[in-house]
């Protein structure tokens, strides 16, 4: 654990250009501490994250976690009180059983509440069976482009993941995230302390967090409220109107192929009912008009906590032009993006090339 | 340093107690007697099974005068086929769950589907509760995200609800 | 530094064992006395934000069902730390600060009676070199103890003091757990628990919740007579490792607490001393007079209810400068084991 969390944060320290005591403050995500049979790890992993001495965070908002804890991490630069913070997320789920942690014993794990949901997506969308595996074929094409992806299967191809084994109907082998292991780090720094890189700033444009009741008897799981204002206020943040024209790409938590066209319509990219038409026009492949998860998403890698810090630092790369292969060509703006729990937690941040 | 050591195995046991909430128990002596109750929120008149003591939405806590029982059946609103090689179940079994609105309700409830083959399961169907037996007084541990005091749900063999009807169910479900 | 204010705090009895009732019941009836105390109702608070800890519960995501105390319908601006509720303060005070929300309800909850606290605590620790030991947390105070004791002029007889003044305090608390009138030679009576702890100097398993309004600028006059001002508030933490830590000190307390000039004038300080021995190490470490009182409601060692603990701190502060005609208040707020982490806040009256 100390060393997954010491590598991010030092290959994020390289990128900036910056040595450990630059750093201010520490903000630090992660999901259930059963995932690691740890209560309050970041007390000991402190260490490892360079904490000492410094003011510490720990969040925790499920699996929309590391999307809060990047969104954190830039309130307290905005804040004007802090000058350079670190924001950290991670998880480690082999050192557990996760299925049981969230399954509770022997009952299945998040596949079977989510694939419950994506059931009722098909049936009021009437989209084809087809778009599920082609948003898991796109995405296992994108991670044979990213260097940090886990899943990388060469030759992926809608045959392959249309005779992968049925996990949690409709939903098969590969249409789904696998368990992972991992860490991501993210620098801000304040206007005047901007380190002087070859590799330049992103700028945040706007954040919102949103979150819904679990017994709220008539809440969605298929088009949550809560997602659909968290979008909303972001965007109005950012000045966007209209967010398909105006992003370039984004970077979406899609544990679960068809995520991708529930949360297009969630977020506002499709009108409700059309998302899987995006996904069947190609507009969200790598060389579409509007490219979703070009580093293969969390389709491709899962470290739950770290999951949507990745997303969000996906999309910063994506507008700093740092993201190598999987670069899409002139990213302006794009949005990270995070849920969590029961589909009642949304995190989302937009960042630009430019000074907002 | 030898190269055999990969794992080192550290098992964490931790043992909770959590006392059932007064809701809780009446809910418990209910299924007993094979009766689902549920409380009525006093401000919007939502209904929820098994209670809460509590109504989240106008954040008030409801109590026994609020009680009331409900329909033990419903119409199958969406459901899933697990393969148990995929998701740790230990020597478990091909299953479906699904989530059964409540007649004369807006609560559904998930849970697994019993007395039908995997493969005729469709959405439309008319279920009814299949009870847990209590032991010693007491709902067996649940373990998982089912609903408590119900082990599952078996047709009822009435004529299913049509597509239009279900997508009106599923369309009042949506709406808060 | 925009001026952020308290203007309304609650808490729930706070009880060994709360049977009737499960979080969400707990949490509720806070909150609603949060809101009534404020003025504001729900749809006027813009951002909530709470602490709790999954392994009180012994269940993953045990914070979700927070939500339905809250009424999260429609949704809200919302945040959680895995932290006492004063961390989720914090969060909600930057919030503020940034201007996002001019408003904010911040809870704090937790149930130890559910578990074995002091096995669950010990998980706590680093689970390669220091769980494994199976140390116990009144193990690593007692630890801490006798670093104090051995490097101080500290004596038991100051330890046993503390642990029963606060009893004494706590007996015009009406939310206290534990209240006596009790002397430090009752106390030095007792046979060691862990040495050199007795069992008065530790704190008692407490189930409970609390909620705290936050409110910027001069809206927090319109809807409190006599708000509290927090005119700082900081937080910093240490290296986990007893072995490089000298455990007879808080450095990470006096950083926070010089941040927000702890020493300067305080009336009264609601310090977490979970243990007799740390009030000794605190009261040192934020540099506070005699003249100060500390825990007037008799501090953890009468109620220690784990992840609303230290918001209690904050909020009994509140309540000396809303109801004592207190005007320069100090709360602190501590988290991991031997104070490892520590949260100060000055608040002041008008």
């Amino acid at each position: 654990m100390p060393g997954l969390l010491r590598e991010a944060a030092t290959r994020a320290l390289a990128d900036a250009e910056l040595e450990w005591s630059d750093i201010d403050a520490v903000v630090f995500g992660k999901a259930p501490d059963l995932f690691e049979g740890v209560m309050r790890p970041e007390l000991f992993l402190n260490d490892a994250m360079g904490g000492a001495g410094k003011p510490m965070f720990r969040m925790h908002t499920a699996g929309s976690v590391g999307a809060h804890t990047a969104i954190f991490g830039a309130h307290l630069i905005e804040s004007g009180q802090y000058e350079c913070v670190l924001s950290i997320a991670f998880e480690k789920q082999s050192e557990t059983d996760t299925s049981r942690i969230l399954g509770g014993g022997s009952r299945g794990g998040a596949g079977v509440a989510f694939a419950s949901s994506i059931r009722q997506y098909i049936e009021k969308s009437g989209a084809p069976p087809h778009i599920g595996p082609l948003v898991a074929v796109k995405d296992r094409l994108n991670a044979l482009k990213n260097p940090h992806a886990q899943l990388k299967i060469p030759g992926i191809d809608i045959k392959m993941v249309e005779e992968s084994e049925m996990v949690v109907e409709p939903l098969r082998k590969l249409e789904c995230c696998p368990t992972s292991d991992g860490a991501g780090a993210i620098i801000f720094t304040s206007e005047k302390r901007i380190p002087k890189t070859e590799r330049p700033p992103a700028w945040l444009h706007g954040s919102s967090t949103r979150s819904e009741a679990s017994g709220h008897p008539s809440r969605s799981w298929v088009n949550p409220l809560a997602g659909q204002q968290c979008a909303a206020e972001a965007y109005a943040q950012a000045g966007i109107t209209n967010p398909l024209e105006e992003l370039d790409c984004a970077e979406i938590y899609v544990p679960f192929s068809w995520f991708e066209p529930m949360w297009l319509e969630n977020l506002g990219f499709a009108e409700e009912g059309q998302g899987w038409k995006m996904v069947d026009d190609d507009i969200t492949a790598f060389d579409g008009a509007f490219p979703v998860n070009a580093s293969g998403g969390v389709l491709s890698a899962n470290a739950i906590g770290a999951a949507g810090l990745i997303r969000c630092a996906e999309a910063a790369m994506q507008v700093r032009g740092t993201a190598g292969e999987h670069q899409v060509p002139d990213v302006r703006r794009a949005m990270g993006h995070a849920f969590g729990g029961a589909s009642q937690y949304f995190a989302i941040w937009i960042v630009g090339s430019e000074k907002p | 340093m030898s190269d055999d050591v990969k794992v080192l195995n550290s098992v964490v046991s931790l043992d909770y107690e959590r006392p059932p909430t007064r809701a809780a128990r009446r809910y418990t002596e209910a299924v007993g007697e094979k009766r689902l109750i549920a409380h009525r929120c006093p401000e919007c008149e939502r209904l929820y099974t098994p209670p809460k003591g509590y109504c989240p939405v106008c954040v008030v806590l409801t109590t026994d005068e609020h009680e009331i029982e409900v329909s033990p059946e419903g119409v199958l609103v969406s459901y899933t086929v697990t393969n148990p090689d995929k998701l740790h179940q230990q020597g478990g079994k091909t299953s479906a769950r699904g989530d059964v609105m409540l007649d004369g309700t807006r609560i559904t409830l998930m849970g697994e589907l019993d007395g039908v083959e995997a493969a005729d399961v469709h959405t439309g169907m008319r279920m009814r509760a299949v009870w847990v037996e209590l032991e010693d007084g007491r709902l067996p541990s649940s373990g998982g995200w089912g609903a408590v005091g119900i082990k599952g749900w078996e047709p009822t063999g009435e004529p299913d609800a049509s597509r239009e009807e279900v997508q009106e169910l599923l369309k009042k479900a949506g709406e808060s | 530094m925009r001026d952020v204010a308290i203007v309304a705090f609650a808490q729930s009895p706070l009880v060994r064992r709360q049977t009737d009732f499960d979080e969400p019941q707990m949490i509720m009836p806070v909150v609603r006395e949060a809101y009534e105390q404020s003025g504001l109702d729900r749809s006027q608070i813009d951002f909530v934000c709470s602490g709790s800890a999954d392994y009180l519960a012994g269940q993953p995501f045990a914070f979700i069902r927070g939500l339905d105390a809250v009424g999260a319908w429609p949704p809200l601006s919302e945040s959680h730390v895995e932290m006492d509720g004063a961390w989720a303060l914090y969060e909600a005070w930057m919030m503020l600060q940034i201007g996002h929300a001019d408003t904010a309800l911040v809870y704090g909850f937790g149930k130890a009676s559910a578990g074995n606290m002091r096995e669950v605590l010990t998980v706590e620790l680093d689970p390669y070199y220091l769980a494994p030991t199976g140390i116990d947390c009144i193990s690593t105070a007692g630890l801490q103890a006798r670093a104090l004791l051995d490097n101080s002029d500290y004596t038991e007889r100051d330890m046993a003091e503390v642990a029963a003044r606060s009893r004494r305090s706590a007996m015009s608390n009406d939310h206290a757990q534990v209240k006596k009138d009790v002397t430090a030679e009752e106390i030095l009576a007792e046979p060691y628990w862990v040495d050199p702890l007795r069992p008065s100097d530790c704190p008692p398993i407490t189930d409970g919740a609390a909620a705290v309004v936050l409110v910027a600028g001069d809206r927090a006059r319109d809807l409190c007579e006599r708000p509290a001002w927090i005119r700082g508030i900081d937080n910093r933490i240490e290296t986990h490792y007893f072995g490089t830590r000298d455990l007879s000190k808080s450095p990470s307390t006096e950083v926070a607490g010089k941040t927000v000039g702890s020493g300067d004038g305080i009336e009264v300080a609601e310090i977490s001393s979970t243990f007799s021995h740390q009030e000794l190490i605190l009261k040192d470490a934020l540099g506070l007079q005699d003249s100060t009182e500390i825990n007037p409601s008799g501090g953890p060692l009468a109620a220690n209810p784990l992840m609303a603990v230290g918001l209690i701190r904050i909020g009994e502060a509140f309540n000396q400068i809303k109801n004592n005609g207190k005007q320069r208040v100090l709360a602190h707020a501590t988290s991991g084991h031997c104070l490892q982490q520590n949260l100060v806040c000055v608040l002041e009256g008008d």
